[in-house]
């Protein structure tokens, strides 16, 4: 008080002086490469698939759409398409290029208008591109002819005659089929091009891998590779029709091989296993998914900090969480992925699979993983307050999100080429509710309050915005719900519906006997009611666990 | 019904994103900083900012005038920090205060620098942005008038009443020590 001039003008340009002054580098670039370091995570997570715990999966098609690079012009487009089909006519493409015609009529389409449902359409003597409502692309040889009809989950598009080079935007709940008259392509998203002739079909994979049905037989093909179905169809690389495709292209970084005739192939093993629940019962109606070649971030124990490099690399941290271990996490939003679902018995099986590493997940909604992973919200090391901040973004990650998920033994496979089976087994918990109602201060239940779940350690910190696990709002009548959660210990964050005033209700902690609402397997905690006051310390009403 | 693409890597935003961020980022973590006085915080202000962004939470006449939009909100979450900073600090200490020059002077300053954060918390929102941009940023009274859609009177008036107030309120924290 005194070592600082005592006059109040003073004191008030002195701290004005100061705002004044330049930032250091540490405190200007480095701190701004570390926030887009985070952003880019955070990314990963809008792109990766929706969850059982993600409120919001449409944003997060959209965004991922955005992100896997399809064209932002489409975007419009397909907004465009999306109106029309109010109007009761199905639309489900849109001519993006070259000449495109429906058979039978002699207009072509003009750039602005949908290609309806089950149409026949001729590409002009160059050739022509469309471009599907999922953002696929599809470029379509001179004179090639095809239709697209929309399914429950997907689109199939049949070619009746030429090349088609397909672009396929990552498929999220659906899938896109290529169907010939002798096979049918199954793909998520990659580049490959299927033409057809009198003798039979051909597909060929440029980037990517795709499924080929033919008659019985299923075979994975991988980049590079390419099928017939009839040995008289010469290998892609030297057939003239294809230099278009493969020019236009310039994926094919390898030769194509020649792939084994569908007829005799088998190239894959076979991974088969189990999802059980606690009680050791198998689980049915549970999504496996297999993601191939997953990037994976590993967490070493370390002395020293380091700022996270998010793809590929080892993060040294600090603190409780990592002691002597060393933790896997795969990044699902970069991998396109393969699911089957359980039968009654809680069996899976997957067929067919490339050797090589993959990341197994389990999920279904009401249930969670297990909760043996490793960074467990409770031994954060928030609380530290000395990590530059990375750790507790990835704590939170760890568990909020799936696009970073935790990979133990139980849920990474190898495998191995010539090895006809692989079991295993993995586990899943029934999920838990927590609910309760927001009011004011005057009791009157608010509407639209936005309410946010948060990993319960941490006591004190403000950095709540790095550990949501869920957000939800409120109804009309003040009530929320946040479903589908894990097992464990976690804070409500009530914030109001009215910008600018940014009520924050902030439990105080744990210590204070506060609201840490403790959840356990399949478990409904409500009550956890929430009060809120503009601009003052709120409070969430008693917990009745404590 | 398998079918497998290869792995993208994300080595950037989406392009719109990384546009906003590449312009925008520094202003904001300016902003943050001064307000909130420390680094980490001004770090979670700009994430905070940008997951938004990211999760489309925008008004929606934000394209109209993204700076400006990205400046008020910057500026609402860097005193709601500060205001929620003041609710739990007053128990504890000072010492999480991370400003590197803060080691450099006495507890003291220390306690004033965080009182006139709590009375630039006090002031309105709109009041606050137009202190920072000009003393943060260095605006003059037309450039300020111009970047919030307001008269350069209407500016003049705030500062004044602005520095007005903190000068009120470090004199009642003066009064209320001594």
């Amino acid at each position: 008080m005194k070592s600082q001039t005592g006059n109040p003008r003073q004191i008030v340009d002195q701290f004005l002086g100061k705002m004044a002054e330049p930032l250091s580098d540490e405190h200007g670039d480095g701190a701004v490469k570390d926030v887009h370091q985070r952003l880019l995570i955070e990314d990963a997570h809008v792109l990766s698939f929706a969850l059982a715990t993600d409120p919001q999966p449409v944003r997060t098609h959209v965004w991922s759409a955005i992100a896997a690079g399809v064209l932002v012009m489409l975007a419009g487009g397909m907004l465009h398409l999306v109106l029309q089909r109010s109007s009761g006519v199905e639309i489900v493409a849109k001519p993006v290029s070259g000449e495109i015609q429906t058979v039978g009529s002699r207009a072509t389409f003009p750039g602005y208008s949908g290609i309806e449902d089950g149409k026949v359409l001729r590409a002009g003597n160059d050739g022509g591109t469309i471009a599907l409502l999922d953002g696929s692309k599809i470029e379509m040889s001179a004179s090639a002819e095809l239709s697209i009809n929309r399914e429950a989950k997907g689109f199939r598009v049949r070619l009746t005659s030429g090349t088609v080079l397909v672009t396929a935007a990552k498929q999220h709940d659906g899938h896109l089929y290529v169907e010939t008259k002798d096979c049918v392509v199954s793909v998520t998203g990659t580049v490959f091009a299927v033409s057809t002739e009198e003798s039979g079909s051909r597909v060929s994979v440029l980037e990517g891998e795709v499924q080929v049905h033919h008659g019985e037989i299923s075979q994975t093909l991988m980049a590079g590779q390419q099928a017939t179905t009839s040995p008289e169809l010469r290998p892609l690389s030297t057939e003239p029709a294809m230099a278009w495709a493969i020019e236009r292209v310039a994926l094919v970084q390898q030769p194509a091989q020649q792939a084994p005739q569908t007829t005799n192939a088998t190239t894959g093993s076979v991974v088969r296993g189990i999802v059980k629940g606690t009680n050791g019962a198998g689980i049915p109606d549970v999504s496996v998914t297999l993601c191939p070649n997953f990037t994976q971030v590993r967490i070493e124990p370390a002395q020293e900090k380091q700022p996270l490099v998010p793809f590929d690399d080892t993060v040294r941290v600090d603190g409780p969480i990592v002691r002597n271990k060393t933790h896997f996490f795969a990044i699902w939003g970069n991998c396109v992925l393969s699911t089957v679902v359980t039968d009654s018995m809680g069996h899976f099986e997957f067929s067919n699979v490339a050797p090589g590493e993959y990341a197994v997940r389990a999920q279904r909604e009401g249930f969670s993983g297990p909760t043996d992973i490793p960074l467990v919200p409770g031994e954060s090391s928030v609380a530290g307050g000395n990590s530059n901040g990375i750790v507790r973004y990835f704590n939170g990650w760890a568990v909020a999100s799936s696009s970073l998920q935790p990979i133990g033994d139980s849920t990474r496979v190898t495998v191995h080429a010539q090895q006809v089976s692989q079991d295993i087994s993995l586990s899943l918990v029934r999920a838990g509710v927590i609910s309760g109602t927001v009011r004011d201060a005057d009791g009157k239940p608010v509407a639209n309050a936005r309410i946010r779940i948060i990993g319960s350690p941490a006591p004190g910190a403000v950095r709540i915005e790095r550990q949501t696990f869920l957000t939800t709002t409120t109804n009309d009548l003040g009530a929320y719900r946040a479903f589908w959660l894990a097992p464990g210990e976690y804070r409500v964050v009530a914030e109001g519906p009215r910008s600018g005033t940014y009520w924050v209700a902030r439990p105080v902690t744990a210590a204070d006997g506060s609201p840490v609402v403790v959840l356990r397997e399949g478990e409904e905690v409500s009550n956890i009611d929430v009060v809120l006051r503009p601009g003052a310390d709120d409070q969430v009403l008693p917990n009745p666990r404590r | 019904m398998i079918a497998i693409a290869t792995q993208t890597r994300v080595q950037s935003l989406p392009e719109e994103i990384e546009n906003l961020f590449r312009e925008h980022s520094k202003f904001i973590y300016r902003t943050a900083f001064r307000v909130t006085g420390n680094g980490e915080d001004a770090e979670d202000v700009l994430q905070s900012l940008f997951v938004r962004i990211m999760r489309r939470e925008l008004p929606a006449d934000f394209n109209r005038n993204p700076r400006a939009y990205l400046y008020r909100a910057a500026v609402n979450l860097s005193l709601n920090v500060v205001r929620s900073r003041a609710r739990r600090v007053s128990a504890e200490t000072l010492t999480d205060v991370e400003d590197p020059s803060f080691h450099e002077r006495s507890r003291g300053d220390m306690e004033i620098d965080e009182r006139m954060r709590q009375a630039l918390g006090e002031l309105s929102a709109k009041a606050a942005e137009i202190l920072i941009l000009r003393h943060v940023h260095g605006y003059s009274d037309v450039e300020i008038a111009k970047f919030l859609g307001t008269s350069r009177g209407t500016i003049a008036v705030s500062l004044f009443r602005s520095r007005a107030r903190l000068r009120k309120s470090i004199r009642a924290f003066l009064g209320g020590k001594s």
